[in-house]
């Protein structure tokens, strides 16, 4: 589970945060797997990890809108992702 | 990448201390009192307008006065969104960055209310129509299409001018309207607060953003400038079809180009050269985009004055 830039260690870190050490990193790599990617590289990466965890729904969806809007703001291209 | 001496903590204790209350500020009701100048001068020029006389520079700067809070809504609608965005982005982050920017959102929305009751004071007690820009939804649209980083650079910008404007101009200047610099001053005390959050904001994703997306940013920051031109230039021009209305005058083409230039130079001084030149703002630039973008900084300020 490579985070891959700092936009990427943000968004684990909130997931961790709310979810814990275990749940958060299991969480991450389900979604990583969903994606199928072994990290985030790029800040559209995120976005795209950001849009998955919203389809969850609950917290996770909430986490997921706070990780898209974070990657906006470092440069991601909605269009793109 | 920035050296800050201040955090998202010490904002919010700030913030706390500083704040005001709109009706401590502006009581409903209160009336506006024409017999002073409200902006000095330097943020207002009129001297240079041989077609108008004493009384006259006075109605113009009252007209300014009241262009000048409403461009100042204007900017600060895109600069809510932008607030409540980065809370966003911070949920289930940094707290203290959050606290930071909800009390920044609820400042802008509290200076809009000040400045939408001034305004409506203003059209009850100056007694003539008085035209503004009133497309503030769609600039904001404009601007928060561009960049994230050039949308934080242009707020850095207009924050700092804001306290510039205060502290070099208006605080101790003589013979202003007493309760105008009183309006300033509370919302410079506050704006100041939202510079540094500004400067915080912008550190943190110059951090996270490649040379491309900064390169890209201060391009979109040079374009939200020119763009703001073209819209104090309109300003100006109906600057000068309120002073006519206001005074039952009829001015002659050479009067009209006169002082509707004056007008546009007192605008671009005010809120686009004044900013550029402020020196935190040129070596915020200077750090975030590199040397080459505050020399261009400093060549258009040149142009524009």
């Amino acid at each position: 589970m490579k985070a891959g830039n700092l936009t990427a260690e943000r968004a684990f870190a909130k997931i961790q945060t709310v979810l814990g050490e275990k749940r958060g990193s299991a969480l991450i790599s389900k979604t990583l797997v969903t994606l199928r990617l072994s990290s985030l590289d790029t800040v559209d990466d995120c976005y795209r990890f950001g849009d998955t965890l919203t389809r969850d729904g609950g917290v996770n969806e909430a986490i997921g809108r706070s990780i898209m809007v974070q990657a906006l703001l470092a440069g991601a291209n909605a269009n793109r992702s | 990448m920035l050296e800050l001496s201040y955090d998202y903590e010490s904002c919010v204790k700030n913030s706390e201390k500083a704040a005001w209350k709109l009706d401590d500020v502006m009581p409903e009701g209160t009336r506006l009192d024409f017999t002073r100048p409200f902006l000095p001068e330097k943020l207002a020029p009129s001297a240079g307008v041989a077609c108008l006389n004493s009384q006259e520079r006075l109605v113009l700067n009252h007209i300014t006065s009241n262009s000048y809070l409403n461009l100042f809504g204007f900017v600060e609608e895109y600069i809510l969104a932008m607030a409540v965005k980065h809370a966003h982005a911070e949920l289930f982050g940094d707290h203290d960055a959050i606290r930071a920017l909800a009390r920044f959102a609820d400042e802008e929305v509290k200076h809009q209310a000040l400045f939408k009751r001034y305004r409506a004071a203003f059209d009850r007690d100056f007694g003539h129509e008085c035209e503004v820009l009133d497309n503030a939804a769609d600039i904001a649209g404009v601007i928060l299409s561009k960049s994230p980083l050039a949308v934080v650079t242009v707020t850095l910008h207009l924050e700092l001018m804001t306290q510039d404007h205060y502290t070099s101009s208006v605080r101790d200047a003589q013979g202003l309207d007493p309760f105008f610099s009183k309006l300033l001053k509370h919302h410079w005390i506050e704006e100041s607060q939202h510079a540094r959050i500004d400067a915080l904001e912008l550190d943190k994703m110059a951090d996270a953003s490649s040379e491309d997306v900064r390169a890209r940013a201060f391009a979109d920051y040079l374009e939200i400038g020119g763009a703001f031109d073209g819209l104090l230039k309109a300003q100006a021009e109906m600057d000068v079809r309120s002073l006519a209305r206001a005074l039952g005058r009829t001015f002659n083409a050479d009067e009209v180009t006169q002082i509707a230039a004056s007008q546009h130079a007192g605008y671009r001084y005010t809120f686009l050269v004044a900013g550029m030149r402020h020196k935190t703002f040129v070596d915020t630039v200077r750090v975030v985009f590199g040397a080459e973008s505050a020399a261009k900084i400093a060549q258009t300020a040149a142009a524009l004055s």
